[in-house]
């Protein structure tokens, strides 16, 4: 976090100096490895189950191959524990927000512009379920309805395709990788999670210039 | 004014009330006899026929005022009002002799404009009824015809023969319903019409466009002489007897008097009730019953202020009923009866227990409300001088108390018996008497008396499902009771009045007779779920059933010359009058039981009348005929290796006696074979505890006779012979029909029983060491009750299971017992050293010392979650489940902690009863609760209301309260405290 926010004070004051905004929203999915759960009683997995996703972005270009956005991603889903043929979930939500370098292999005015991306920021895990006091597979981990908010990497890329003039197309992935969720996904006394969970979410947009 | 118009207005006013001095409803003088009436909701009015003043009486409704007369022909007998309102039938039954002249005939009113048409008929028409085509069924004593209103066309439709029509002029204090006596009806919908007369019923079905014509007798007469359908025409009543479309008695009033111009009944299928006056005797207090529609149990009886007398009918939305009266009209607010004035108990019955454990005067209380929130005065007198109620009169709402002295009773074991009788001068329902019930148990009498209220009449214990049913004649039930814990599980509904109970020999049905249904009811024992009923023929009711191979008979009660053996057939679900029973004739005695083998290869016939008779399933007939006494009454058993008993004796397999059981002065009630021994239940002629003695079948000789609870039922009129008595299939207690319900013995009731030994006590909530006044303990030892049984029984029984346990002499209520464990709670008073006995059939145990502190608060661990078990009961308010790893506290969560040890409480509550709603009995010491050292404000802490001895902390979790998986939630109280660990999260 103290890495963090230095580089995002640096690209957001860059791109105040810049002309060339962007903004947009996209759709997609979001697919998860889930973590193991060890515990004396045996082995299994928890994380969050596949959902769909949703996202806004703003972004500004600062250099003819490289822009920088700040980009809010929201997805309703479900944190799940599994083992054998057992699998137990719960509603949750998760936010992400984070700021993304983007380089660009194509310069400014192209049709098509495929790009990497990298960039950091939070999420947010809230598990909204409704809470039993017997929860199926409780003694390895306990999905729990509580929030929870752990910093996060995203790594990724895709390409912008303009469209039209003032409108272009965007298809990309992120990748965001983040410490596990303890608290929202407890493990049971005995258990231990390790790991770090990995989001990957891919999209599907419309941005236009302002 | 005048003094006397001023109090004429007063009266006026009164009677116009719905409900005045004590009765329901208002009559409206009308200056004749009513003889029919429609009602003609368009209109808003009410067609009355006034036989005698020859005139169509238009009363205004629902207030009953006279708009206007139409003047017709003489002796309008019959009304009925065409679908479309148009046309308003009258039929005159003026069937006058010499010196006069017959002036039978027909008077169409058409009402819309004012018209009218008269018909001659040559026959005295009986009455008349529109149907949906537009068409009147008019039926004279010869002839069913069918009218056409609008052409006057009349088309012949059959004959009737046999119908004998009163002739005019007719005696003095002759009333319509004596002169006419004859009723038609149409349903609702007006597709069906059913009709009855002295000779004839019958159903006239439009779709059909036939008469199904029946010939009937009926002891006494089917009076009232009204006939009122259901909605669809699915059934009917007739006079005293509900009937369905084929004609079968569903159901019939017991002990009607056959009046035929007194009473009256309406259906409303809506509500599945039947309103009905059915006197029982000429003079009786006018009183109208609600009744359920399928068998006619009793709900309410409501006093009228006067007679019905004829039909009534019934508003569309089923609120207000129109009856023909004495007067000439009574208006009936039904839909409003739930705002009169109506007295209630909070029970039926009250069961007080006296006896070794407690011999001081046992109390209960009882609430007399009036359900519509009125104040309304009541009396209340107790038939016995031993059991007192006070106060003995008041204005509701008000608590009685009932009082069983034990001296009073002059100690004399077993239960007596008490009616409550409670009256009311403004009330205008007739309460049910309260039968007080009060138990004096000696250390010497043998089993657990469970109350049952009601009258019960049979029990029956199922060979192959781990349960027991047993009839409730008064209600019309089957009562079905776990044989495991005798929990009541299903409850059946009969025909009216059952009689006894008979399970089919593949033991998947369950068959019930009943003395006022011309059906035997069918269950599938294994789904609990009634079946089509088996039909009898006309008269037939089937009072006693027993099946065996291949076989099913029935001994019914028969309206005619003979009672009869008749055979069922479950295929077609009907049953058939034997031609003979073997080389005998099919004549029985009235009191008649049957009763199957349990190999099913015979079944045997006991006749009050000192007959006896056997069915041998092998030979598929009667077999043996004997009549060796001159009467026979009580028990009656039929075992699977050719033997029988009938009261005292035991028969072999020719039915010839081979032994007398010893019975004293005592009544046979119950008999079971058991192998090579029996059980045989006595009732002492005055009263007292029952007796069980084991019979050796080879000497007829009784083993150890032991005294039991309390006594077998008394009979009941009529019911000569009676089974009272039911060995359960899995052979661990024997249920006996006794006065308060039943009474369980264990298999070896009379074995010799070791004395109790008490080795430790403890909370009954985590089982620690500490106890406190008030709260719940568990006493473990050996031999602490012969048998396992809980209770939820309120207030608490001092005595469970032929135990009870004292502290410093007082007994104690207790919750369960078994051999090994006895949950009870101590009581308020009890703090510091005390001691403890228990006393059982065995003995009495040594005094165990007790060490009782002010406050011992200990936590529940009786909470199970999935697998889980042995959860702390702690309760999150939110979602009203126990807190556990998975249900976690949350920061603002409200808890509510179930403890005992609590201490005492205020206002007091005593030991046994349950805690009051309002106001809340709160701790005296109040606890103090934190959650990982945060301070919880406590937001109530003392019992849970409707509870014994369970107390309830509720408090609030602040935000701030620090979060875990296993945080501390402690309870300090005085100088005691608990802890357990809860998780907790943000």
């Amino acid at each position: 976090m103290r890495i963090l926010m230095p580089v995002v004070l640096l690209t957001a004051a860059a791109a105040g100096l810049a002309q060339t905004w962007e903004a947009g929203g996209s759709a997609g999915g979001s697919l998860s490895r889930n973590v193991g759960v060890s515990s004396q009683l045996g082995q299994a997995s928890a994380g969050l189950a596949s959902g769909a996703a949703f996202g806004a972005v703003l972004g500004q270009s600062i250099h003819r191959i490289v822009s920088g956005e700040i980009r809010y991603t929201f997805q309703p889903g479900e944190i799940q524990v599994a083992s054998g043929g057992t699998r137990t979930s719960f509603r949750s939500q998760f936010h992400a927000i984070h700021y993304d370098l983007l380089f660009h292999t194509r310069p400014e005015g192209s049709s098509v512009r495929p790009f990497f991306a990298a960039g950091g920021g939070g999420r947010i895990f809230k598990g909204t379920g409704k809470e039993n006091a017997y929860q199926p597979l409780q003694e390895y981990a306990l999905l729990t309805r509580t929030r929870e908010w752990k910093p996060m990497a995203s790594v990724g890329g895709g390409v912008k395709i303009a469209i039209s003039p003032r409108m272009f197309l965007r298809v990309e992935f992120r990748d965001y990788i983040s410490p596990f969720p303890k608290q929202v996904i407890a493990p049971a006394d005995g258990s231990k999670i390790s790991g770090w969970l990995h989001s990957v979410v891919p999209l599907v947009g419309i941005s236009v210039p302002l | 004014m005048k003094r006397e118009a001023w109090w004429s207005l007063v009266l006026c006013g009164c009677l116009a009330a719905p409900v005045c001095g004590g009765t329901f409803g208002k009559a409206v003088s009308i200056g004749g006899h009513a003889s029919d009436l429609v009602l003609d909701e368009t209109r808003g009015e009410l067609y009355v026929a006034n036989f005698t003043a020859n005139r169509i009486e238009a009363l205004a409704v629902p207030d009953g005022t006279l708009k206007h007369s139409i003047n017709v022909a003489p002796q309008p007998g019959s009304l009925a009002l065409s679908p479309d309102g148009r046309y308003l039938l009258v039929t005159h039954y003026a069937n006058y002799q010499t010196p006069g002249m017959p002036r039978n005939a027909i008077t169409l009113l058409d009402l819309a404009t004012g018209a009218r048409q008269t018909f001659a008929l040559s026959a005295p028409p009986l009455g008349a009824a529109f149907l949906i085509n537009g068409r009147a069924l008019i039926v004279t004593t010869t002839e069913f015809l069918s009218f056409e209103p609008v052409s006057g066309t009349v088309r012949l439709l059959d004959t009737v023969e046999g119908v004998t029509a009163t002739t005019l002029p007719a005696p003095p204090a002759n009333f319509p319903p004596q002169i006419i006596a004859a009723s038609v009806a149409a349903s609702r919908d007006q597709q069906v019409v059913y009709g009855l007369t002295d000779t004839i019923r019958f159903r006239y079905d439009l779709l059909s466009g036939r008469v199904v014509s029946l010939g009937y007798t009926a002891e006494p007469p089917l009076g009232p002489r009204v006939v009122s359908v259901s909605r669809d025409g699915a059934y009917y009543t007739a006079g005293w007897a509900l009937f369905d479309r084929q004609g079968s008695v569903i159901a019939q009033f017991p002990g009607a008097s056959g009046l035929l111009n007194v009473g009256s009944h309406a259906i409303d299928s809506d509500r599945g009730v039947i309103y009905a006056q059915i006197p029982a005797e000429e003079g009786a207090p006018p009183v109208l019953m609600i009744a359920d529609a399928d068998n006619l149990t009793v709900r309410e009886r409501v006093q009228l202020p006067e007679n019905l007398a004829g039909r009534s009918v019934l508003s569309s939305d089923g609120s207000m009923m129109y009856s023909a009266s004495d007067s000439g009209v009574l208006i009936l607010p039904v839909g409003n009866y739930s705002r009169a004035r109506r007295l209630k108990t909070s029970s039926e019955e009250i069961f007080l227990r006296t006896g070794f454990c407690n011999r001081r005067v046992a109390v209960q209380g009882l609430w007399i409300e009036d359900e519509s929130g009125a104040t309304t005065d009541f009396t209340i007198a107790s038939s016995h001088p031993a059991i007192t109620v006070s106060p003995s009169y008041g204005t509701t709402p008000a608590r009685v108390e009932v009082r069983a002295d034990p001296n009073a009773l002059q100690n004399r074991s077993g239960t007596a018996v008490a009616w409550l009788d409670i009256r009311s001068s403004g009330a205008v329902n007739l309460p049910s008497r309260v039968r007080v019930l009060a138990s004096l148990l000696e250390p010497d009498q043998r089993g657990t008396v469970i109350h049952i209220p009601g009258r019960l009449v049979d029990i029956l214990a199922d060979p192959v499902r781990n349960r027991f049913y047993v009839l409730r004649q008064d209600r019309n039930e089957v009562l079905v009771f776990d044989a495991a814990d005798y929990r009541r599980i299903a409850v059946l509904r009969t025909g009216n009045t059952p009689t006894q109970m008979a399970i089919t020999a593949d033991r998947r049905l369950l068959l019930v007779g009943n003395d006022n249904s011309q059906i035997a009811n069918v269950y599938d024992l294994d789904t609990l779920v009634q079946t089509a009923p088996v039909r009898f023929p006309p008269g037939h009711y089937p009072r006693s059933l027993a099946a065996a191979a291949g076989a099913i008979l029935a001994a019914s009660r028969v309206a005619g010359p003979n009672h009869t053996i008749d055979r069922v057939d479950l295929l077609t679900r009907t049953a058939s009058e034997l031609p003979t029973l073997g080389v005998y004739e099919n004549k029985v005695d009235l009191h008649t039981v049957l009763v199957a083998s349990g190999n099913g290869s015979s079944i045997l016939v006991a006749e009050a009348d000192g007959s006896l008779m056997l069915y041998d399933a092998n030979a598929a007939t009667f077999t043996i005929s004997r009549k060796d006494y001159t009467s026979l009454e009580g028990a009656y058993a039929a075992s699977n290796s050719g033997m029988f008993v009938v009261d005292n004796l035991l028969l072999n397999s020719s039915l010839v006696p081979v032994g007398r059981f010893e019975k004293g002065a005592n009544l046979s009630s119950g008999f079971a074979f058991d192998g090579d021994s029996g059980l045989l239940t006595l009732a002492p002629p005055g009263g007292g505890a029952g007796v069980m003695e084991r019979v050796d079948l080879s000497s007829a000789a009784a083993v150890r006779p032991t005294r039991i609870a309390e006594a077998p039922p008394e009979r009941e009129p009529g019911f000569a012979l009676t089974r009272t008595l039911a060995p359960l299939a899995n052979r661990q207690a024997i249920v006996s029909l006794t006065t308060a319900g039943f009474t369980v013995l264990s298999w070896n009731y009379d074995a010799a029983t070791a004395p109790p030994r008490i080795d430790a006590v403890v909370n009954a909530a985590d089982f620690s060491r500490p106890v406190a006044p008030g709260g719940l303990i568990a006493v473990f030892g050996e031999d602490l009750s012969p048998v396992n049984m809980a209770t939820s029984e309120m207030p608490l029984p001092t005595a469970l299971g032929d135990t009870c346990l004292t502290v410093n002499g007082a007994p104690v209520p207790m919750l369960f017992v078994s051999p090994g464990q006895v949950n009870a709670q101590l009581p308020f008073e009890a703090e510091g050293n005390v001691t403890l006995a228990l006393h059982t059939p065995g003995g009495v145990s040594d005094n165990f010392p007790l060490s009782v502190s002010s406050t011992a608060p200990s936590l529940f661990h009786s909470g199970s979650a999935g697998p889980l078990v042995d959860i702390a009961t702690v309760v999150r308010a939110e979602n009203n489940q126990l807190a556990t790893q998975a249900n976690p506290v949350h920061g603002g969560d409200a808890l509510v902690i179930y403890l005992t040890g609590l201490g005492r409480v205020w206002p007091a509550v005593p030991a046994g009863s349950a805690a009051p709603y309002d106001p809340l009995a709160q701790v005296v010491i109040p606890p103090a609760v934190t959650l990982g050292g945060t301070e919880l404000p406590v937001l109530y802490a003392g019992l849970t209301p409707g509870c014994a001895g369970v107390y309830q902390i509720n408090v609030r979790v602040p935000h701030w309260a620090p979060a875990g998986s296993k945080v501390p939630l402690t309870i300090d109280q005085g100088d005691s405290s608990t802890t357990v660990t809860v998780r907790v999260v943000q």
